[in-house]
């Protein structure tokens, strides 16, 4: 297998037990009417992003869980017999989160949507490592799962931290590079352990990894 | 960007298999039928029904990706990626939506819960592939963005071929947020007629073998971005649309008149159809033939990407190009799709994506002379 050296040029992460609190929003959307519109997800998504200084590029975006509270909203629509919700509909599908950053920051450029269950930020870091070689350029690579909604205690085992997110901006390099280090963080979903580890690396001051892919 | 060759591909719609769709194409016969949601809606659905579980969803691809393999070799395969583009949602989120929706006191999720990834994985694991597999799920883009993922990894050396799948089976809740936003048509999906009123879901399946080996056909590039005015739509002007696929033809080292053809994304929405007709306009200013060929089988959504490329090349393997149904009047009379069958056995294909989030894509396709 094939395998690229990367350059972090910055990284971010955050989490929180049940809800990631200030996250910039009115600064990063002054736009009132668009800043409600956000989904969890896409708060997220824009807070990491900030974080990492990207405004604009490629991006590979990685989600398990997707939009859960949109989707929820509308599952219990059809539960219930309701119509359902233009606005939830439209906020649910996998690619929302990337879809608004494009929208408020003029992002013109590629975004792939990636979902791989558990795996999910291992397939994206490797996407975006693709992305990278081929285009020669700067990627933004962020997962992001949001799991607080009605109930989620019951089925819930596996994470405690209920809206988590990390994001690094990766470049291909010709420097020696590492191993990403495989350590798990306690609490966070699996979908997002391997990005968390690669976070982790970087503020360790590791700037080199190798991503297999 | 270097081109990837199309080696081979399998198509399953509301039609058939590839044969059979393009022989219901050839007289104009549309595989539309209907499903119940809150009210009883136009759809395109599989003769036989697929039930809306793991493992009938899994044999679907099972089916389809055995007869793409069956020409490969065991070396062949261990260098033979699997991506698959869909707009299915991941199994993981039925247990959580479960637990939002219904009282009843839920079992604790197990994090081994299949994802819909896991279908490339089962895949790669029964058809003896590369270990390495991609979902993308990007809307309407999905696998056409697999497709251009595909050919990424390719070109790049890691891989020798790749299998890229498109997939999509009926989902009430898809079909009911469509229908929320009343984008639904009462009866028929119109692509650029004037009396359009939204488009008709379908079911597909479909696989397409990329790789280096001699064909006549290839993919000669693409372009994916995103970029929308509002989350769902682009602009009515249709801009967005012009750039996704100027950039295609740069990427392809390609003009507008080296284009024989194009097929258009064309779902018969009022916003989506007006947008890409006046991009067409802006692109190719005089006139280009163009088609759509969701009045046949649906829009497929994740699938297209894979189904239409692939039901595009069986009609020019016969030597046509196929007429787009129910357009009575354009809505420009200059640039109407076409209205007969057509005769073309070979040339450049632009095949254009528009998709939710604005995610658009575009692609170009090759036939070359025998």
């Amino acid at each position: 297998m094939k395998k690229v050296a990367l350059n972090i040029v910055s990284s971010a992460k955050i989490f929180a037990p049940i809800k990631i609190e200030n996250l910039n929003e009115k600064k990063l959307v002054p736009n009132m009417m668009l800043r409600r519109r956000l989904t969890r997800n896409a708060k997220v998504m824009l807070y990491l992003s900030d974080q990492c200084n990207f405004e604009g590029g490629k991006i590979v975006y990685g989600t398990c869980f997707s939009e859960l509270e949109e989707t929820a909203k509308i599952a219990n629509s059809v539960l219930e017999k309701r119509l359902l919700s233009p606005t939830s509909f439209q906020n649910s599908v996998y690619n929302t989160a990337p879809s608004y950053f494009s929208i408020i920051n003029k992002d013109r450029d590629e975004i792939i949507t990636i979902s791989s269950g558990m795996k999910t930020s291992l397939q994206t870091l490797k996407t975006a490592a693709l992305q990278a070689l081929i285009s020669k350029q700067r990627v933004l690579c962020v997962c992001i799962e949001c799991l607080n909604i009605k109930n989620i205690e019951q089925i819930n085992r596996c994470a405690d931290y209920l809206e988590a997110g990390a994001a690094v901006v990766l470049e291909v390099c010709d420097d020696e590079a590492v191993e990403v280090e495989q350590k798990q963080t306690d609490g966070i979903i699996g979908a997002l352990q391997d990005i968390f580890s690669v976070v982790n690396m970087h503020e360790n001051g590791k700037n080199k990894i190798l991503m297999e892919l | 960007m270097a081109s990837v060759n199309i080696l081979d591909f399998e198509i399953l719609t509301s039609l058939g298999d590839a044969k059979q769709t393009i022989s219901s194409l050839l007289e104009s016969k549309s595989g539309i039928s209907s499903k119940e949601i809150e009210v009883r809606i136009p759809y395109y659905a599989f003769k036989d029904k697929v039930e809306q579980n793991q493992e009938s969803i899994y044999a679907l691809l099972q089916n389809i990706v055995a007869k793409i393999v069956r020409k490969l070799d065991k070396e062949d395969r261990k260098s033979t990626a699997v991506l698959i583009g869909t707009s299915q949602i991941d199994w993981n989120l039925v247990d959580a939506i479960n637990a939002s929706a219904y009282e009843y006191k839920k079992k604790p999720y197990g994090s081994q819960k299949l994802s819909i990834d896991s279908y490339a994985k089962s895949l790669s694991r029964e058809f003896g592939l590369n270990e390495f597999t991609m979902s993308i799920n990007t809307a309407c883009t999905s696998s056409a963005n697999a497709l251009l993922e595909a050919k990424n990894l390719i070109n790049a050396g890691v891989f020798q071929k790749a299998i890229v799948v498109g997939l999509e089976v009926f989902s009430p809740i898809m079909s009911s947020g469509f229908y929320s936003m009343d984008l639904i048509s009462k009866d028929l999906p119109k692509p650029f007629d004037l009396q359009r009123d939204g488009l008709v879901l379908g079911e597909a399946v479909g696989a397409i073998l990329l790789g280096k080996d001699e064909s006549l056909w290839s993919i000669e590039g693409g372009f994916s971005n995103c970029n929308s005015q509002t989350i769902t739509a682009v602009s009515s002007s249709g801009e967005e649309c012009v750039e996704v696929m100027q950039n295609a033809l740069t990427n392809s080292a390609l003009h507008v008149e080296d284009i024989t053809a194009l097929k258009a994304h064309g779902t018969g929405s009022l916003s989506n159809d007006l947008a890409e007709i006046n991009a067409i306009k802006k692109l190719f200013c005089k006139s280009i033939k163009f088609t759509a060929l969701k009045p046949y089988i649906g829009h497929t959504i994740g699938a297209s990407g894979v189904v239409e490329i692939a039901m595009l090349q069986e009609c020019i393997d016969q030597g046509f190009l196929p007429k787009t149904l129910f357009c009575e009047k354009p809505i420009l009379i200059d640039f109407a799709p076409l209205k007969e069958h057509e005769k073309c056995e070979s040339g450049v294909f632009m095949c254009n994506y528009f998709g939710f989030g604005g995610n658009n894509t575009s692609l170009i396709i090759k036939k070359s002379d025998a």
